[in-house]
């Protein structure tokens, strides 16, 4: 029974060892198959995602190769070909950190003229003997627009493999601007970053990494590359007192962003301040050493090298303190942080609008149109018309064209003459009444008596048959129904009737006077006088009480 | 017509204008004395001007009127001022406003602290103008073709940074154009010259009393409807750009 037992379990474990070795073969091809995957994936991801800053990097690097390579290959046919650019940029950059960060001066191009007029000469022997004044002028000139690359910034294209879009980096070395009715210039950061990455490495202290190496030199008792070096860590503490007032000045215009700068500061310096404070301890505890020996040692004669242990332990001073003034402004600069953070909550609750963080609000929402809302409450109401582009457009194009010619101005006035219809009509009717009432008067003046078939016919002779199809002339003889009798002098002095009043508001005052002695009766008979001669015309035939018209 | 009515009209006539009406001027000062001490008068002329849309405040004993944003009659469209400046595309002019509002700001960061000086000169303006367009525009260092003809700050600060700070070194050869940083600024303060924000006198511009009166007064009463507005404009697109 146990040998039974003890058989099942070998059985059992090299079953199961086939099992975990099979597991183990097949879990092993998973683990480099994602080994391989995962590298492949970062090797990818690094390829692309980090292209756009590798080659912001690169860009600083770009001008100083584009002007070193043939810069005056093509000048002035290859005369000044023995000239190194790359040497010059580099010189010229120093001098503009030595106006700009050092002597806290921009650089006027004279000053820059004067600097590069010696580098030349001393460096290169373009002398006055060798050239002409106007050639090296000239030289410096084209120095300058070289490296200003005529005012533009340096560019160069590149692919961007994460957002699939082709860019273009750009770098300046040197910027301009106005001053006072001057152009000055100044090294720009890309230029001062460019200068300092050239002989360190970065993201790490500067002035560390310097310190290292000026121990270096001290205990190899080379004080005149030490004094470099302090120069340079001087440079350094230069860089940094900038970076900090810059991140004063956003905290001043925007709070929110100030202080997270002020936080990226502080944690970025903080852990270099103690390192370099012991640094700078030790090496000046070296340097205090190198004096006591220069002082009671055997090797005091060499007084160059007294100099310049003196001169490295002056400047050493001044770079400490220069350092410990900037650590102990860093260790402000959170308080100072903490009090604005402080005043904008404050601020924030008063009625007051507040400029700064409007334009932030429109920057951070990119829409620089929006800025119209604030400058057009500044401006004047707008008082006068303006011409629509397209007319301009027409003005120029179409001499002729119809939206051109404009309209005609007219002088409008009230006109004092206008008549309404109906006094329109009243004149016609009073003019048609006038008429026949003086037909009837000449009439009357020869024939003392006239019938209304006779006055017809005078009529029909003097207008035509037209005339018993006038509505007036059968008003004219209704009216002239309503009174027996008229007498010319009355109705021009006294119009009793309407008739009477058309009558004399249609006639001239010579034919008035003419008339005035002319009266006349009306008998009216019993018969009724058909109004129609032609007996023929379907047309209605009026029919009027005969009347007969006798002089007075 | 009544008399306090006729007034009024006066009154309105001056300040539509772009006078302003101020108790030390012998010329308008008795119109300034009419509006405060007659109630009728006073009535009439805030009455109109609010049906106008025009909105009137008053600084250092002188009363001035303002078309506000927007006003479609007495308000200047983008087009308006592109040729009133000579301006062809829409990032000049959002340049010249940039410039205006950075003006704004060296004497105001908000409308209640006014921070005392003078003047500012146009060199010390320019020169503020490039910085903080440095510091908004997210990076200069690397563009696209899209960002140059945007409606961007980034397009406002790529022009800027492209153009020289001066045509020529003689001062009196550079006039207000497009083609320098300098004759942007200069065309920017005949600008605001001529609307009568500030005085430009050799290359100094000092602010007049009507910007103080705006700047104190018109945002802070219509600050939260501008922010609103500020929505709306993003989402408009932008005036048309003549042969970009």
């Amino acid at each position: 029974m146990i040998q039974y037992t003890m058989v099942f379990y070998v059985v059992l474990i090299s079953l199961s060892r086939d099992l975990m070795a099979q597991d183990f073969v097949r879990c092993k091809k998973i683990y480099e198959s994602k080994c391989s995957m995962a590298s492949k994936y970062t090797l990818t991801d690094d390829i692309i995602k980090n292209h756009t800053e590798r080659i912001l990097n690169l860009r600083k690097f770009y001008p100083f190769f584009t002007l070193a390579e043939g810069t005056f290959s093509q000048y002035k046919e290859g005369v000044f070909r023995f000239l190194d650019m790359g040497y010059i940029t580099l010189a010229v950059l120093r001098y503009f950190i030595n106006e700009n960060s050092f002597n806290d001066s921009p650089v006027t191009y004279s000053g820059y003229s004067e600097f590069c007029r010696e580098m030349l000469s001393r460096d290169f022997d373009v002398t006055r003997e060798r050239f002409a004044k106007d050639e090296i002028d000239e030289l410096i000139r084209y120095i300058f627009d070289k490296m200003r690359n005529y005012g533009k910034a340096f560019e160069f294209d590149f692919y961007d493999p994460a957002e699939r879009k082709q860019k273009v980096a750009r770098v300046r070395l040197i910027d301009s601007t106005v001053r006072e009715n001057e152009v000055v210039y100044t090294i720009t950061e890309d230029g001062i970053e460019f200068y300092l990455t050239t002989k360190e490495v970065r993201d790490e202290s500067r002035i560390n990494m310097d310190q290292i190496l000026l121990e270096k030199l001290i205990k190899s008792e080379n004080f005149r590359g030490s004094i470099d070096v302090i120069e340079r860590i001087n440079i350094e503490v230069k860089a940094l007192e900038k970076y900090r007032e810059e991140v004063v000045e956003l905290l001043l215009s925007d709070v929110h962003e100030g202080a997270k700068a002020v936080d990226e500061y502080v944690e970025r310096t903080s852990v270099w301040f103690a390192e370099e404070r012991k640094s700078f301890a030790r090496n000046r505890e070296l340097v205090d050493k190198a004096v006591a020996r220069l002082t009671f040692g055997s090797d005091a004669g060499d007084s160059k090298t007294a100099r310049d242990i003196t001169r490295l332990q002056t400047i050493l001073k001044q770079t400490i303190e220069n350092h410990s003034n900037l650590i102990a402004a860093t260790a402000e600069l959170s308080r100072f942080s903490d009090e604005m953070i402080r005043r904008s909550r404050v601020r924030s609750l008063r009625a007051s609008f507040d400029y700064e963080s409007a334009l932030n609000r429109m920057v951070a929402e990119d829409c620089p149109q929006c800025l119209a809302e604030f400058i057009e409450p500044l401006l004047l109401p707008k008082r006068h018309k303006s011409l629509a582009i397209s007319t301009i457009d027409n003005i120029v194009l179409q001499r002729t064209a119809e939206s051109l010619k404009g309209e005609e101005r007219k002088e409008l006035k009230a006109d004092l003459n206008f008549k309404y219809d109906d006094e329109l009509l009243n004149e016609s009717v009073s003019m048609n009444f006038a008429k026949l009432f003086k037909e009837l008067l000449g009439r009357l003046q020869r024939w003392d008596r006239v019938t209304l078939k006779e006055y017809g016919a005078i009529l029909e002779v003097k207008f035509g048959m037209d005339i018993y199809r006038n509505r007036d002339y059968y008003a004219f003889l209704t009216h002239l129904a309503g009174k027996d009798s008229y007498s010319v002098k009355e109705i021009t002095e006294n119009s009793e009737t309407f008739l009477e009043e058309m009558v004399v508001s249609g006639m001239t005052e010579d034919e008035l006077e003419s008339f005035q002695d002319m009266a006349f009766k009306i008998e009216f008979g019993n018969d009724l006088v058909k109004m129609k001669l032609d007996q023929g015309s379907t047309e209605e035939i009026a029919e009027i009480t005969d009347m007969t018209f006798i002089k007075m | 017509m009544e008399k306090g009515f006729e007034k009024a009209l006066e009154i309105y006539s001056v300040l539509a204008t772009g006078q302003s009406i101020s108790a030390k001027d012998k010329e308008t000062a008795e119109l300034y004395n009419s509006f405060y001490s007659d109630s009728e008068v006073y009535d009439a002329v805030t009455a109109l001007l609010k049906k106008l849309n025009l909105k009137l405040y008053e600084y250092n004993e002188s009363i001035f009127v303002t078309a506000g944003a927007g006003n479609k009659v007495f308000g200047y469209t983008n087009d308006d001022l592109k040729r009133m400046l000579g301006l062809r595309l829409n990032k000049e002019l959002y340049l010249v406003y940039f410039i205006v509002y950075e003006a704004l700001l060296q004497f105001y960061k908000t409308s209640d602290t006014y921070q005392v000086k003078d003047y500012i000169r146009l060199d010390e303006l320019i020169e503020v103008v490039g910085k903080e367009l440095g510091r908004i525009s997210s990076d200069t260092s690397v563009y696209t073709q899209d960002d140059v003809n945007d409606s961007s700050f980034k397009a406002v600060a790529l022009l800027w940074d492209g153009l020289p700070p001066m045509i020529s070194e003689d001062k009196d050869r550079n006039k207000a154009s497009r083609g320098s940083r300098y004759g942007f600024a200069k065309l920017t303060a005949n600008l605001m010259n001529q609307e009568g924000i500030f005085t430009v006198v050799d290359d100094r511009l000092y602010p007049t009393d009507r910007f103080h009166a705006i700047v104190e007064n018109y945002f802070e009463e219509s600050g939260s409807s501008i922010m609103a507005r500020l929505e709306e404009i993003k989402n408009k697109p932008a005036d048309t750009e003549e042969g970009e």
